[in-house]
């Protein structure tokens, strides 16, 4: 193990960046992690099935209880990985059994429910240490690190909870209500049809194995970066670094010496023992809220209208006398004297008043008046930015653009070009090579601006016309383009003549271009896979 | 983001004046933690209301069921906004919530972070913004994917710059930048290291250097004060 | 220069621009002076570029490094371009997705209020039939809550006042669960969407015809029909952005279908916000609106304008003038 093979940047961090090194470590090596977890997992959860058929409940619990041993597989991974010695899918698994020996009846036993068990592990499992030793190191280890440990295993709990419910209520949403809007959600019920309720439970287990699979590589790693971080922070691993590199600058002219770091990780496996955490198995129960949803639509509206029907068929006034006076005001003078002319929403707030409690509603009423006023208030004073902003819009869509009429004090009429551009640029070459080249230019700009629609302006210098068309994925074209331009501009500025055969190539190459065209326009326009 | 060959926890970003800001992404464990506080917070708020609103009957119920909606809409925002980017719980774990491109977080950003946790709910509790967190490289949620946030750690309180009291002395060969560097940073840790740790690392130098392993320490610290230089 | 040099050199400007740090992260109110705050800043930073490129001790690189972090919280904002693309979106992309994706709109929509138009037709002569679709129980938990007698309608009949939060969030849920689920199963080859649309329609339908045939026809259009503007809108939008993905997985043309899946999704997700939008507006009517107990006529009216609006909305919104 070398230092120097480091995967990770060695410096102190704060122990919550450390273990978000954890997470990131994890995720690069995400698919070895996840893989060799998975066959462990499900390998030894599908004997656990088979041989406890009958009692799902205890082969999960057992599954549950063994964790701290699954952790061995990715701590093995993530520690080699670290130094840049990865090793193959195969190879962790055939070590794997090597690892599970150390300590495996403390892991299981006493230090299963320890809340630093992911923090702890690499102290057993790496350093080797076991009995008072370990103790005395986890205790120099854990002096400021043990509240980010157990932390970490505090939040993996809720965690695995959560994404066990998760994972569960996406299943459950994926169904319609309809399907389970008939389903007995009591335990007893269940129980009582065995071979349904076995078929669940071994479903949750896997589900729940599932989640381990995902989550236990990332706790682990965590810890063990939470460990390596503690480690740099006692025993300044980075000052040791950069000493080494000096080391090895000033002595590179002599024998290089070959600097192993005698880093303490994997190479003892001595008995190792391990504690745990609080990991609860996950409780699945979504179920009381859907029944007690249900009986209630189903009673309430019952008990609702009988409660309506006694109101309705007596007069209010029997029921409250203090209540009588109030009303006795209000209620003639809407409903016998002025019932037409008066508004409805008047009535409506007087009706209102009569079922509602007061208070409340003439709160509501406020409440609501104030969030309308306040939306129009603020749309009349954004008025003018909006319309703006519709303006901005429509601009935008608008597709036609002013094509510009001269480029670089040339004509872009496509009028003014001869029908055999190359044919006549060749007849010119010899009297007049600048109006020959010109021409093959000229053309060019007019073929981008008509055939592709390149948006040249005329601000636009030759080689940003250039840098346009290459965004338009016309390699062709491009490569075109680059000749003549690059040729254009020596003649033109430089007044430097490009030789006969040149010109006889790039007529050539437009002829071929035009042609191109000509069939791409007739058939289907692929011209851009050309 | 391509995963550079040696993994950190920081990422750099050019500000205009060329400075790297070294932006440290939180990862869900702190996160959780903050949201838990905050949580506890707002809980035990509605707690105390709920005491006191009982007294007021079916406008109390009114009245509570509006805090009820403020409190959980409007106490993140509210408080990333007007406070820094940080929540009572955010600034307990040293937390803060800024923008990807490192400037702090304003109005927009914080109500779509903020309204988009209902998404990270999804199927049921904060499922989805765990495993968009676990997957991205930068432990955004959904709802910091959509609205470009961070959440990062605070800046930390400072290590105070440990005095060297030792006379200076010249290194005998030519230093580089990283080295000049280490071994300052030698004598700024040096009190944090054990006795025999501290003579560890400062023989790795004696071959190299030619010092005398006895007086390895206090030549390792005179160089780091020459390199200082006088007070 | 040595570092303890620079420093003693610099220290005083630190310190100068810490306590300035510190108030305007305090926001107080007496910040003065502070002009010269982003020229100081500037200063700073070139500090700490020297100090860093003369090897200064990593303390002293990295103090000055939080204090240039702690400034560029302070000096720069951040100018977002979400609002723009929310209205933007509002104001023309979702329109365009919605006519852009017409033919899939079409079919969800034939799939959706044919059956909804046949069965409720069919119920409305045959009222027996509702049975097939739905239990005695269900048909009459639903007599009762737009029972004309009843004085409020629908989920909602039992809540007063103040539990129409209660229930916005109740119809939120679950219409957001509908259109997802109308939306998702879309993967399975558009059948699942299909499959939804069909079976919502249905139920609507029939719900409708039955209740039509009981005379319940002012308490239940008026319940529904404002509302109904958005949510039915809604969910034949999600079927058709499910059609969308269904469809790239059977006919995926030059692409791969994983490659013909995610342009799929990408352009389906206009649709997917609008709906959500959509869905939103409608639970808002629907709790607060739909549940007052107001004259038919007016409900009618309001259903109307309701339904003319997200027509043209859908329609017109965005169109550019090509005409002109």
């Amino acid at each position: 193990m070398q230092l120097n093979n480091a995967q990770v940047v060695i410096r102190p961090r704060n122990p919550w960046e450390a273990a978000d090194l954890g997470i990131h470590f994890a995720r690069q090596h995400a698919g070895l992690l996840l893989g060799s977890m998975a066959i462990l997992l499900s390998a030894w959860l599908g004997l656990l099935s088979i041989v406890l058929y009958d009692y799902p409940g205890i082969a999960g619990l057992i599954f549950w209880w063994c964790k701290p041993l699954y952790d061995r597989l990715p701590l093995l991974i993530v520690s080699r990985a670290l130094f840049n010695a990865k090793p193959t899918l195969k190879q962790s698994l055939r070590e794997l059994p090597q690892q599970l020996k150390a300590q495996w009846f403390a892991s299981l036993t006493w230090r299963r429910f320890s809340p630093s068990r992911s923090f702890d592990l690499p102290v057993t499992q790496l350093e080797g240490l076991n009995g008072l030793p370990r103790k005395q190191r986890l205790q120099v280890l854990s002096l400021r690190n043990s509240q980010p440990a157990s932390a970490l295993t505090l939040v993996g709990f809720h965690l695995e909870a959560v994404l066990l419910i998760g994972l569960f209520g996406l299943l459950f949403m994926l169904l319609p209500p309809e399907v389970y809007a008939n389903w007995d959600w009591r335990f007893g019920d269940w129980l009582d049809d065995e071979s349904e309720a076995h078929w669940l439970d071994h479903l949750s287990n896997w589900v729940y194995a599932l989640v381990l699979v995902v989550w236990e590589p990332i706790y682990v790693a965590c810890g063990f970066t939470l460990y390596l971080n503690r480690r740099t922070e006692l025993e300044a691993w980075d000052t040791e670094l950069s000493f080494r590199r000096l080391t090895e600058r000033l002595q590179r002219a002599a024998p290089l010496a070959l600097m192993v770091f005698a880093l303490l990780l994997p190479l003892s496996y001595s008995p190792s023992s391990q504690a745990a955490a609080l990991c609860l198995p996950p409780s699945l129960n979504s179920t009381p809220k859907a029944e007690r949803l249900l009986s209630q639509t189903l009673t309430s509206p019952a008990a609702q209208t009988s409660i309506q029907s006694i109101l309705a068929d007596k007069p209010f006034s029997n029921k409250r006398i203090e209540h009588e006076l109030k009303w006795g005001e209000d209620q003639p003078k809407p409903k016998s004297k002025e019932e037409r002319g008066t508004p409805w929403w008047l009535k409506y707030l007087i009706e209102s008043w009569k079922h509602t409690s007061g208070i409340a509603y003439v709160a509501e009423v406020v409440l609501w008046l104030l969030v309308l006023t306040l939306l129009g208030w603020l749309l009349w004073h954004y008025r003018r930015w909006l319309g703006e902003f519709v303006g901005r819009l429509q601009n935008i869509q608008r597709p036609q653009r002013q094509r510009p009429s001269t480029l670089f004090g040339l004509e872009l009429d496509s009028q003014s070009l001869p029908a055999d551009i190359a044919g006549s640029a060749l007849a010119l070459w010899n009297s007049d090579p600048r109006q020959a080249l010109s021409l093959l230019y000229r053309g060019l700009l007019v073929h981008l601006l008509d055939q592709h629609q390149v948006p040249i302006k005329s601000s636009h210098t030759e080689n940003e016309v250039l840098g346009l068309l290459d965004q338009q994925q016309l390699p062709a074209l491009y490569r075109y383009s680059q000749h003549v331009t690059q040729h254009w501009i020596n003649l033109a500025y430089g007044h430097r003549l490009p030789a006969d055969r040149v010109i006889q190539q790039l007529c050539q190459a437009w002829r071929t271009l035009e042609a191109r065209q000509a069939g791409a326009s007739s058939a289907t326009p692929r011209e851009a896979h050309a | 983001m391509t995963l550079p060959a040696v993994l950190d926890t920081r990422y750099p970003l050019e500000t205009p004046e060329g400075i790297d800001l070294l932006l440290q992404p939180a990862g869900p464990i702190p996160r959780a933690l903050a949201y838990l506080i905050d949580l506890c917070i707002r809980g035990l708020v509605m707690l105390a209301f709920s005491i006191v609103l009982i007294f007021f009957g079916r406008l109390g119920m009114g009245l509570w069921s509006i805090l009820f909606f403020l409190l959980s809409w409007w106490y993140p925002v509210l408080f990333e906004v007007l406070w820094q980017g940080r929540t009572p719980g955010k600034h307990y774990l040293g937390l803060r919530v800024v923008h990807a491109d490192g400037t702090p977080i304003g109005w927009s950003a914080s109500l779509i972070r903020n309204l988009l946790r209902t998404v990270d709910m999804l199927p049921l509790v904060y499922c989805a913004g765990f495993i968009s967190m676990l997957s991205n490289a930068r432990f955004q949620r959904l709802g910091d994917l959509a609205a470009n946030t961070l959440v990062t750690y605070q800046e930390r309180a400072l290590i105070n710059t440990t005095h060297i009291s030792v006379a200076p002395q010249q290194p005998p060969v030519a230093l580089d930048l990283e080295e000049q560097l280490a071994i300052l940073d030698y004598a700024e840790r040096h009190q944090q290291l054990s006795e025999e740790r501290r003579q560890e690392l400062a023989e790795l130098l004696c071959n190299s250097l030619q010092i005398p392993r006895a007086q390895a320490q206090t030549q390792l610290l005179g160089m780091a004060s020459y390199l200082r230089g006088p007070q | 220069m040595k570092q303890q040099q620079f420093e003693a050199l610099r220290r005083a400007d630190w310190q100068q621009f810490e306590q300035h740090l510190e108030q305007l992260e305090a926001r107080s109110k007496h910040t003065r002076n502070l002009d010269d705050f982003p020229k100081r800043y500037r200063a700073l930073c070139q500090d700490k570029a020297l100090a860093q490129s003369r090897a200064y001790s990593n303390a002293l690189v990295e103090r000055l490094g939080q204090l240039v972090s702690r400034g560029h919280q302070q000096l720069y904002r951040h100018r977002s371009r979400t609002l723009s693309r929310v209205i933007g979106f509002l104001l023309a992309e979702f329109p365009r997705a919605v006519r852009r994706e017409w033919r899939a709109v079409g079919i969800a929509s034939a799939f959706f209020y044919g059956p909804a138009l046949l069965v409720g037709t069919l119920i409305f002569f045959f009222p027996e039939l509702i049975y097939s679709l739905m239990d005695a129980e269900q048909v009459r938990g639903m007599e009762q809550m737009y029972d004309p007698s009843a004085r409020r309608f629908g989920e909602g009949a039992l809540r007063e006042s103040d539990s129409n939060w209660v229930m916005f969030g109740h119809y939120i849920s679950n219409n957001i669960g509908i259109g997802f689920r109308t939306f998702a199963t879309g993967l399975l080859l558009g059948i699942g969407s299909l499959f939804l649309l069909l079976f919502n329609g249905l139920v609507i339908g029939g719900v409708a015809g039955y209740l039509s045939q009981l005379g319940y026809v002012e308490t239940f259009f008026g319940f529904v029909i404002a509302h109904g503007a958005f949510e039915l809108t809604a969910i034949t939008l999600a079927g058709a952005a499910g059609l969308k993905l269904g469809w790239a997985l059977i006919a995926p043309g030059a692409l791969s279908r994983l490659q013909a899946l995610q342009q799929a999704a990408q352009q389906s997700m206009s649709l997917v916000y609008g709906v959500i939008l959509f869905l939103l507006i409608a639970a808002f009517i629907e709790a607060f609106w739909s549940s007052m107990n107001l004259a038919f006529s007016t409900k009618l009216m309001v259903g109307a304008v309701m339904w003319l609006w997200v027509g043209a909305y859908l329609g017109w919104m965005g169109r550019t003038h090509a005409t002109q």
